[in-house]
């Protein structure tokens, strides 16, 4: 009993420490913006206004890059699942040899660095039309998403007993039924990590709007978060108020999908 | 039969997820470019954005027929990802924006067309515009690009503080022992008498005014008598004479924070830093010269306008217009540029516009002893590289001269000319 009161102690440590910038950054969010910054914490709690919350969306159009990046995770987290486990699918029920070299590949895509990359992607996107479109932001949910999505399922997979996947060919299942029915529902852990991280990968990318989106009015969340990040030291109130929106929607995600992933075990 | 069925039923239903997605893709890729466009590439904050957005209305409604494209990135260092990546392409943007110090790159590799035989089409006049700033954006006997500004570094000062410790505002000759001396007196246990970024952009002006130069042949920031006194002077201000903040009170509050929150009697920063002061400062303040050394000297900051491609007619009306007096004034409001048209620079509406500084001809004061650093494709990494080293020093980490060392060393033979 003692020992479990400690662990969960040394555990509210521990998340304090985490939660601290968080506290922080929404504290100094609520300090006035257009002023010299509070030089400690007392004076940041002596005033402190909503205001940075309205303010922050007359400043930029923070509310269209809020609809933007939320355009791109609606269409790219779902079909980054779709396609990621019925690929992760695919390998697990393959027999074929060259299965092996397939997940090396994807292995060794992981190492190739995402900058590498960027201006070959870039003139097919150039090349295809979608450069400066909401599209070209979401084109790689349609191949998966990451090689790390395909990966998480299939050593989900592998972990199930292969005997259910050959049970579900002798009743008639078809590939499709199997993985909808009988893989997708074994790996409800895999599927909400997947989800999550999709969403990060999404809703974070920052890199990819800055290459490949001229328009303004298309920009998303982070470059909306990076021009607040350019404005002078006194505005510092309403960068940290962006990034308290921007936190909301990954912290409601994954209060969601926790009762899945924190199972500890990648398959139910 | 019976599994080739179900597999159907399941394809159904993803052709409908897909169907259901398509048209939603559809309005999603939005309009394509139209070829009557042509594209503009600038870095900028929001008040850079919504100024060069006005700059553009402007156009657009005195050329109906024309269309500008803006290729925007919010900081420096991701508009020069997008700009590596559009030239890399081979999708260059028509007018791109782009300080001095970054042109040279471009212009080596073959990425920008020069301005020069384009001059009469721009309505680039040189006697219209400073020397200083068509020489900066001149490289190899050609100009690369048309200068939009020409800023320099000034002491920004807080008369509030200068006034509590009985100090006289800073004169036009002031020399580096007087700056020595008012911070000094301004100096207490909450108070710096002045803040400093250090860096080679800001140590440049202190090296040139110690008749020091940045460049010998293929050695940057050389071991001579001349940089050894401009970087010690500029050092011991933190190590020796602490009237500066040290590298602690530096990282827990920034020059600028600092000197924005009172806490700081003067700081060298450029133009750029002015429309911040207006909306923060809530004490007086005004703007001086660089303390002088062996003579007087201030490194010039400057942006042009520079051609991605072979231009057509419509990219040099565009850049003739961001040239004009009407373009430049209309920058020129943000307050944050100082016009490098004299005409403008020279007129009320950017000395006097009615706003704090009262001294902006501090800034046309400097123009005759502005110096340029030198066109490199490199330089910026040299820039940096030498910043770190200068740092190490500020903080009396390391010596002046093994900084210089160190510079020396990891330099090697850069090939250039100051």
């Amino acid at each position: 009993m003692a020992k479990v009161s400690v662990r969960r102690a040394l555990a509210a440590v521990v998340g304090a420490i985490f939660l601290l910038p968080l506290v922080m950054g929404g504290l100094a969010s609520l300090s006035l913006a257009g002023q010299a910054a509070p030089q400690n914490l007392g004076a940041l709690l002596r005033e402190w206004s909503w205001q940075n919350y309205a303010e922050v969306f007359q400043m930029i159009p923070l509310g269209q890059h809020l609809w933007n990046s939320l355009l791109v995770v609606i269409v790219s987290v779902p079909f980054s699942v779709l396609v990621a486990s019925l690929a992760a699918f695919f390998l697990i029920r393959s027999n074929q040899p060259w299965r092996r070299w397939l997940v090396a590949f994807a292995i060794v895509t992981m190492l190739v660095p995402p900058s590498a990359v960027w201006l070959f992607r870039f003139q097919l996107l150039s090349r295809v039309g979608l450069v400066d479109t909401r599209l070209a932001l979401m084109l790689s949910a349609f191949a998966g998403g990451s090689s790390l999505f395909v990966l998480i399922y299939f050593w989900a997979w592998r972990q199930a007993p292969a005997d259910l996947f050959d049970a579900a060919d002798i009743d008639g299942a078809s590939f499709l039924q199997a993985w909808w029915q009988v893989a997708l529902p074994l790996v409800r852990p895999a599927t909400a990590a997947v989800t999550l991280l999709a969403f990060m990968f999404f809703w974070g990318n920052f890199i990819e709007p800055v290459l490949f989106i001229y328009d303004p009015n298309k920009y998303t969340l982070p470059i909306g978060l990076q021009l607040l990040n350019q404005l002078d030291a006194s505005n510092r109130p309403l960068l940290l108020a962006g990034a308290m929106i921007a936190i909301v929607p990954p912290m409601l995600l994954f209060l969601i999908t926790q009762r899945w992933f924190l199972q500890g075990e990648w398959t139910r | 039969m019976r599994s080739k069925l179900q597999d159907a039923r399941c394809i159904r239903r993803l052709h409908i997820l897909l169907l259901v997605s398509l048209p939603f893709s559809l309005i999603l890729l939005g309009c394509q470019n139209q070829s009557s466009t042509i594209s503009f590439a600038f870095a900028g904050d929001v008040a850079e954005l919504a100024a060069y957005q006005t700059l553009i209305n402007a156009f657009e409604q005195a050329h109906p027929d024309i269309e500008i494209e803006i290729r925007h990135a919010p900081s420096r260092q991701d508009f020069q990802q997008k700009l590596v990546t559009m030239f890399d392409a081979n999708q260059p943007p028509d007018v791109v924006l782009l300080n001095y110090r970054r042109m040279a790159r471009f212009a080596a590799d073959g990425d920008l067309q020069p301005v020069t035989p384009h001059l009469s089409q721009i309505d680039l006049d040189p006697d219209a515009f400073y020397p200083i700033a068509l020489q900066a954006f001149t490289w190899n006997d050609e100009l690369w690009c048309a200068p939009q500004n020409i800023s320099s570094l000034v002491v920004y000062y807080n008369q509030d503080l200068f006034d509590a410790a009985g100090q006289p505002y800073p004169q036009p000759n002031w020399t580096w022992d007087d700056f020595l001396r008012t911070a000094k007196a301004i100096t207490t246990n909450e108070i710096y008498g002045a803040a400093i970024d250090p860096g080679l952009y800001r140590l440049a002006p202190f090296v040139w005014q110690a008749n020091g130069v940045l460049v010998d042949g293929d050695e940057l920031l050389p071991e001579s008598a001349e940089n050894l006194a401009a970087l010690t002077w500029f050092t011991e201000l933190q190590t020796v004479h602490n009237v500066v903040p040290n590298a602690l009170a530096a990282q827990s509050l920034p020059a600028d924070e600092r000197f924005l929150s009172g806490g700081v009697a003067m700081i060298f920063e450029s133009r750029r830093f002015t429309p911040i002061m207006r909306e923060v400062a809530d004490f007086d303040w005004d703007v001086a010269l660089l303390p002088q050394g062996e003579r007087k000297a201030g490194i010039l900051h400057s942006d042009g306008y520079c051609l991605g491609q072979t231009p057509s007619a419509e990219t040099l009306m565009f850049v003739r217009f961001a040239l004009s007096e009407q373009g430049q004034q209309i920058l020129a409001q943000t307050g944050r540029t100082v016009p490098s048209r004299l005409a403008i620079a020279e007129s009320d509406r950017f000395l006097n516009d009615g706003q704090l500084p009262m001294s902006s001809h501090v800034w046309l004061d400097e123009v005759s002893t502005l110096q340029t650093v030198p066109l490199h494709p490199n330089w910026l990494q040299f820039e940096e590289m030498a910043s770190t080293e200068i740092e190490e020093v500020f903080y009396g980490r390391i010596s002046p001269i093994e900084g210089l060392d160190q510079i020396q060393i990891q330099s090697g033979n850069i090939q250039i000319n100051d």
